[in-house]
């Protein structure tokens, strides 16, 4: 079996031993991904020359510092094109970003390459990370590798789809109402959001600046944990990133979850799941009681709202966020416009896609005067109504589980021309997002051959906590299966 | 609610979209499909409940205010349209 296809922890033990390369592990990498992302489209771009450079110089650090090298040390990853990469060509998956080159990069970017992880490449995604489906990107969709003609969830789809393909070790992906958590479930690969706050958005080109938030994507929830503590931490280039210190997740993952108690929420599973999101949910569940913990019901009234609150913020806070991308300052633009205003409509009807303009204009009328009372400062009081609610259940339990998507990976184009239909895909996963909590979604079987998810949440910064039931979900479920793409021989 | 016409119009202008007259109708039929599903927010029983801006830590936290080096000038204005003597430059306000 490929070394990508492996878990993070055994490639870092055979760096160590000497049993592998990063050199080699890159190349194999750089082949994987000429072999079977045509099929795939998880990449937007492949940088092998500094993936190389990055690879050397980790080889000799780990020659160096031995046991001592930082767990991540020449490991291959991936990384969502919002973060921006310095000296490497950063668009969001948008047009209006066509050929932008950052000047700096993303803290979580540069905090993986100064632990020595090998960045090789920058992952398709929804426009702007606005969608469910990643099928929004301006370049290419990216489809599910358990189902080619499936979409891999949204939107940092293309980074959810190189784990579970074995195109990476891990990945780096965005998280603003669902979109790390849902492309890892329906990829079957483990997700993991942190809380609001916990990982610096500096460098992530922002979408809606309250609710976004970095986080990782592994195939185990301990690789997962590895990513989450070298990327996790304040920074002063931040002022939202929290001053707290981290709490290491990996002394805790092995503790299990007997005597802990888990709520599940009546909402999510009263109505509107599949059968088979259905099953697999509730033997998850009946997996983790026969592990010691004790399952019992909590309540979360306000998910009603969550949704309709959510796609009032995000896209209010996504149309003063995109004002920035004027086509002057960054992006192709128009050289060739009389007036300034010309110049501005044109870069931005050309640059933005559908759905962006359409987040826009719903974000622009829901601040405008008038509607302002009745939408945003509505949807504000309706996010505190779902902390609330969350902060209620906490009190009575220590992790929630819920499923992270109503239903399978969807065909591709099934949702496209419904945009309420694409939203609903969002509605185990944004309540969270609202509340800050960290959520993470974990792989807990399969149903049609299609990967299921089970997303577990925690109290905001209980992080390690998040991490310890996930890890216990994928020891009661096992670790998800790659998908027969990933095992085919690559020359 | 209904977003008709004249409103896509307006908000479409005041986010300098440039919208194609004939895309006009389709994004009011867009628009009011996806206001009517958001029209769940006036269910909300939400008196006397303050309105959330930011979770996670409250306050902001501060750093000495001291003048470090920032990215030169010449690199952040590297990927601009058009530029001159350290400035952007546009096309003719009106």
């Amino acid at each position: 079996m490929s070394w990508l296809l492996r878990p993070l922890t055994e490639q870092a033990h055979a760096l160590r031993s000497g049993a592998v390369t990063s050199a080699e592990l890159v190349e194999e990498t750089l082949r994987r991904i000429g072999c079977l992302d045509g099929r795939v489209g998880a990449f937007l771009r492949v940088t092998p020359e500094d993936a190389r450079a990055a690879a050397h110089a980790a080889d000799l650090r780990l020659r160096a510092e031995g046991e001592a090298a930082p767990d991540l040390c020449g490991i291959p990853i991936g990384l969502k094109d919002v973060l921006c990469t310095e000296g490497v060509e950063t668009t969001a998956g948008s047009r209006i970003l066509q050929g932008f080159v950052p000047p700096y990069s993303a803290t979580a970017a540069l905090r993986l390459a100064e632990a020595g992880a090998v960045a090789v490449g920058k992952c398709n995604c929804d426009e702007f990370a606005m969608g469910s489906s990643t099928e929004n990107s301006a370049y290419q969709p990216t489809r599910n590798p358990h189902a080619l003609d499936r979409v891999p969830g949204g939107s940092s789809g293309g980074s959810a789809a190189a784990v579970s393909a074995g195109l990476v070790t891990v990945a780096l992906g965005t998280d603003t109402g669902g979109s790390i958590r849902q492309p890892a479930g329906l990829c079957g690969v483990v997700g993991f959001k942190p809380t609001y706050g916990r990982v610096s958005r500096y460098g992530l080109i922002a979408f809606a600046s309250s609710l976004d938030q970095v986080g990782p994507f592994a195939r185990t929830v301990r690789d997962c944990a590895l990513v989450y503590r070298a990327i996790a931490g304040p920074d002063r280039r931040d002022a939202t990133c929290s001053a707290r210190e981290v709490e290491d997740p990996c002394p805790q993952l092995s503790l299990g979850v007997a005597g802990l108690r888990l709520g599940v929420p009546v909402e999510y599973v009263e109505a509107g799941l599949e059968p088979g999101v259905r099953r697999v949910f509730d033997e998850a569940c009946q997996r983790l009681a026969a592990a010691g913990a004790g399952i019992e019901p909590v309540s979360i009234p306000s998910t009603r709202f969550a949704l309709a609150a959510y796609y009032v913020i995000a896209p209010a806070e996504a149309s003063s966020n995109l004002a920035r991308m004027d086509g002057l300052r960054f992006g192709p633009g128009r050289p060739d416009a009389r007036t300034l205003r010309e110049q501005l409509e044109e870069a931005r009807h050309h640059g933005f896609g559908p759905e962006v303009q359409r987040r826009i204009m719903l974000g622009t009328y829901a601040l405008s005067r008038g509607y302002y009372d009745a939408y945003y400062r509505r949807a504000q009081q309706v996010r505190t109504l779902v902390a609330q609610d969350f902060a209620r259940a906490f009190a009575k339990v220590d992790a929630i589980l819920a499923p992270t998507s109503p239903t399978l990976a969807f065909r591709l184009g099934e949702r496209l021309t419904d945009p309420l239909a694409m939203y609903q895909s969002d509605v185990c996963t944004v309540p969270f997002s609202l509340a800050g909590v960290p959520a993470v979604s974990v792989p807990a079987g399969s149903a049609e051959g299609l990967p299921v998810g089970l997303q577990v949440a925690a109290p905001t910064f209980a992080d390690a906590l998040c991490l310890r039931v996930a890890q216990a979900v994928e020891t009661a479920c096992g670790v998800a299966e790659p998908p027969a793409l990933a095992l085919e021989p690559v020359r | 609610m209904p977003i008709d016409r004249d409103a896509v119009r307006h908000v479409a202008e005041l986010a300098r979209l440039g919208l194609d007259p004939a895309d006009v109708e389709r994004a009011a039929e867009q628009l009011t499909v996806i206001l009517r599903a958001v029209d769940e927010l006036q269910a909300a029983d939400i008196a006397g409940i303050d309105p959330t801006l930011q979770v996670g830590d409250p306050g902001t936290p501060t750093r000495s205010d001291t003048v470090e080096p920032s990215l030169p000038v010449e690199r952040a204005l590297a990927g601009t349209l058009s530029q001159e003597a350290g400035l952007i430059r546009v096309a003719q306000i009106q």
